[in-house]
C-alpha cells in the first residue's frame, strides 16, 4: 500500500493566504457569486475556471469573493 | 468573555497622536484587543484577526455608522443640515439589502477594466504635473501632485468642471472635519453650511447630466437608471456621487504623500526602486500597510457580540483601527520596518476587506503606481527637505500630510541654486 501523501505545507499556506487576500467565501453574497461574474469561464457551468489574476484556478458557481464583476462588458 | 477595559488618556485627535499615531496604537493593541473610549463612547479594536472577523461578519455588524460623525454636531449646526443635506446610507455605511444594488450599480459603471483604460490620460496628466516641478529647487509635493492628481482622476471621473478642482478639494477637507475631527460649535456650523452647499452641488450636478448625458461616471449612472429603474433613482445617484466626490481622491492624495514620506525617509527602499521598477507595484502595497490613509474604520454591532474575549453589547459603536492592525507582529514579520519587497504586505486592509472592499482600489493602486513610476524615472535623485515640520489632518479617520517638501534633483542642486 502506498503512503499517505503529505500535506504540501508551501501549498497550503498560499491556499490560506488567498482566501485571506480575496475574502474567498463559499456561499454568495446579496445574489452575487463566482456564476455571475465576469472572471467565471463557463457561465452555467457548476464549476469553472476564475481568470481574475489573483486566481486562476477552479471555483465553485456558487463561490464569492471581492474581486466579483458584473458582466456586462463596456 | 470579560468586561471591556477602558482607555484611559486615548484620544485619537490628541495633537501628537494625530502627528505620530503608532507609537500609541502599538502601546494599545500590546496591552490588549479592545478597549473603549468613554469620550467618543466608541470601542477600539487593535488586532488584525478580530478586526478582519468584525469586516467579514455582516451578521453581527452594521456598517451604518460608516460615515457618521464621530462628535454629534452641536443643535446649531445639526439644524443647517437638516434643512439642506440629505444623504442616506448608500455605499460604504449602507447593510444589505439596500447595499447590494447600489455597489453593484457603481461596479457596473466602474469596473477595474474601465479604469485601466484611463491609464494613459492619468500618466499624461502626472507627468506633466512633475515636469512642471522637477527642475525647482523645492516644492510642496503634496500641493504640487498628490492634491491634484487624484482629484483630477475623480473629478473627471465624475464629471465635476477642471475648475472646479479646488473648490472642491477644499469643500472635501473640510466635510472630513465635520465628520471624523472635534471642532468648536462656530466652526461646525461653518462647515455645516458647506457640506449643504456640497450636497447641492451634486445635486446640481446630475440634474444637468439628467438633461444633457456626458462621458462620465455620472452619465453612465444615469443611463443604468434609464434601464433598470427598479435598481437605482436620481436620490441613489446623487448620494453615490457625493460618496465618491470625498472617497475618490483625498485617500489616494494621503497614500501618495504619506508614501513618498516613507520611502525618502528609508532611502534604501527609494533607491532600491529606482534600480528596479518592478517592485514598484509591491511597493504600493507596503505603503498602503506602512502608513496608510485610513486609520480607522467603523462598525456598530447589531446584536451583543464578544470581540477577542471581550463583551460588546448591542448597539456598541466600534473603531476598527486599521493602522494598528497593520503594525501587528501577530500578522506581519517585524512590522514597523518599511520594506517594499515584503512578500505578505498585500494582505493590508486599507482597503477593507469583504463586502465593503473599496470600489475606488484599482484606480488608487494605478494613481499610485503612476507617481511612483514617474518620480523615479524622471528625478532618481529626488530627496526629502530634512528638518521641516509636519502637519496632519486632526481628524480619527484620515491620515495625510498637509505638505511635504521635497528637492526633485536633490538637495546638494537645491542649496546650488538656492
Amino acid at each position: 500500500m502506498a503512503d499517505e501523501p503529505n500535506v504540501d505545507e508551501v501549498a497550503y499556506r498560499a491556499t490560506q493566504k488567498l482566501i485571506r487576500l480575496t475574502a474567498l467565501r463559499g456561499t454568495p453574497v446579496e445574489g452575487d457569486s463566482c456564476g455571475n461574474c465576469y472572471y467565471y469561464l463557463e457561465p452555467g457551468e457548476p464549476m469553472s475556471f476564475c481568470w481574475h489574476e489573483k486566481f486562476q484556478l477552479l471555483v465553485s458557481s456558487t463561490w464569492w469573493c471581492q474581486h466579483w464583476e458584473v458582466t456586462t462588458d463596456d | 468573555m470579560t468586561g471591556c477595559p477602558v482607555a484611559h488618556g486615548y484620544d485619537p485627535l490628541e495633537p501628537g497622536t494625530v502627528l505620530d499615531p503608532y507609537p500609541v496604537f502599538n502601546a494599545l493593541r500590546e496591552a490588549g484587543p479592545v478597549f473603549y473610549m468613554e469620550d467618543l463612547d466608541h470601542y477600539i479594536i487593535t488586532r488584525f484577526e478580530d478586526i478582519e472577523k468584525v469586516l467579514l461578519d455582516r451578521e453581527t455588524w452594521s456598517a451604518s455608522n460608516a460615515s457618521s460623525p464621530l462628535i454629534a454636531p452641536c443643535a446649531a449646526a445639526q439644524a443647517v443640515l437638516s434643512a439642506g443635506y440629505h444623504r442616506v446610507p448608500t455605499l460604504n455605511n449602507a447593510d444589505p439589502p439596500r447595499h447590494g444594488p447600489m455597489r453593484k450599480s457603481v461596479l457596473t459603471t466602474m469596473t477595474p477594466r474601465r479604469l485601466n483604460a484611463l491609464e494613459p490620460e492619468l500618466r499624461a496628466y502626472a507627468e506633466n504635473l512633475i515636469r512642471g516641478f522637477m527642475d525647482e529647487p523645492t516644492v510642496d509635493v503634496v500641493d504640487r501632485l498628490a492634491f491634484p492628481f487624484p482629484g483630477f482622476a475623480a473629478f473627471t471621473l465624475l464629471g465635476f468642471p477642471p475648475e472646479d478642482t479646488d473648490l472642491l478639494k477644499d469643500w472635501s477637507a473640510k466635510r472630513v472635519l465635520l465628520t471624523y475631527g472635534r471642532l468648536s460649535d462656530e466652526e461646525q456650523v461653518e462647515i455645516a453650511e458647506i457640506i449643504v452647499a456640497f450636497w447641492k452641488y451634486v445635486e446640481d450636478h446630475v440634474a444637468a447630466r439628467r438633461l444633457v448625458r456626458a462621458n462620465d461616471l455620472t452619465s453612465d449612472l444615469l443611463d443604468l437608471s434609464d434601464k433598470s429603474p427598479h435598481m437605482l433613482n436620481d436620490f441613489d445617484i446623487v448620494n453615490m456621487v457625493y460618496s465618491m466626490a470625498l472617497a475618490g481622491h483625498e485617500t489616494t492624495c494621503n497614500t501618495i504623500g504619506n508614501g513618498l514620506r516613507a520611502l525618502l525617509e528609508n532611502r534604501d527602499q527609494w533607491e532600491r526602486l529606482v534600480a528596479d521598477p518592478s517592485l514598484i507595484p509591491n511597493a504600493v502595497e507596503e505603503i498602503l500597510r506602512y502608513d496608510g490613509p485610513v486609520l480607522n474604520h467603523r462598525r456598530i454591532a447589531k446584536v451583543a457580540t464578544t470581540v477577542g474575549g471581550v463583551d460588546i453589547p448591542a448597539g456598541g459603536k466600534v473603531m476598527l483601527c486599521f493602522a494598528s492592525a497593520a503594525r501587528d507582529p501577530d500578522q506581519f514579520d517585524s512590522p514597523d520596518l518599511f520594506d517594499v519587497s515584503r512578500e505578505d504586505a498585500e494582505l493590508h486592509m486599507a482597503f477593507g476587506k469583504g463586502p465593503h472592499f473599496c470600489l475606488g482600489a484599482p484606480l488608487g493602486r494605478l494613481e499610485v503606481r503612476i507617481v511612483l513610476e514617474l518620480l523615479t524615472s524622471l528625478t532618481p535623485a529626488l530627496e526629502i527637505v530634512p528638518n521641516q515640520t509636519f502637519e496632519y489632518s486632526p481628524n480619527a479617520l484620515f491620515r495625510g500630510m498637509k505638505a511635504l517638501m521635497i528637492a526633485p534633483r536633490g538637495l546638494a542642486v537645491a542649496s546650488s541654486r538656492g
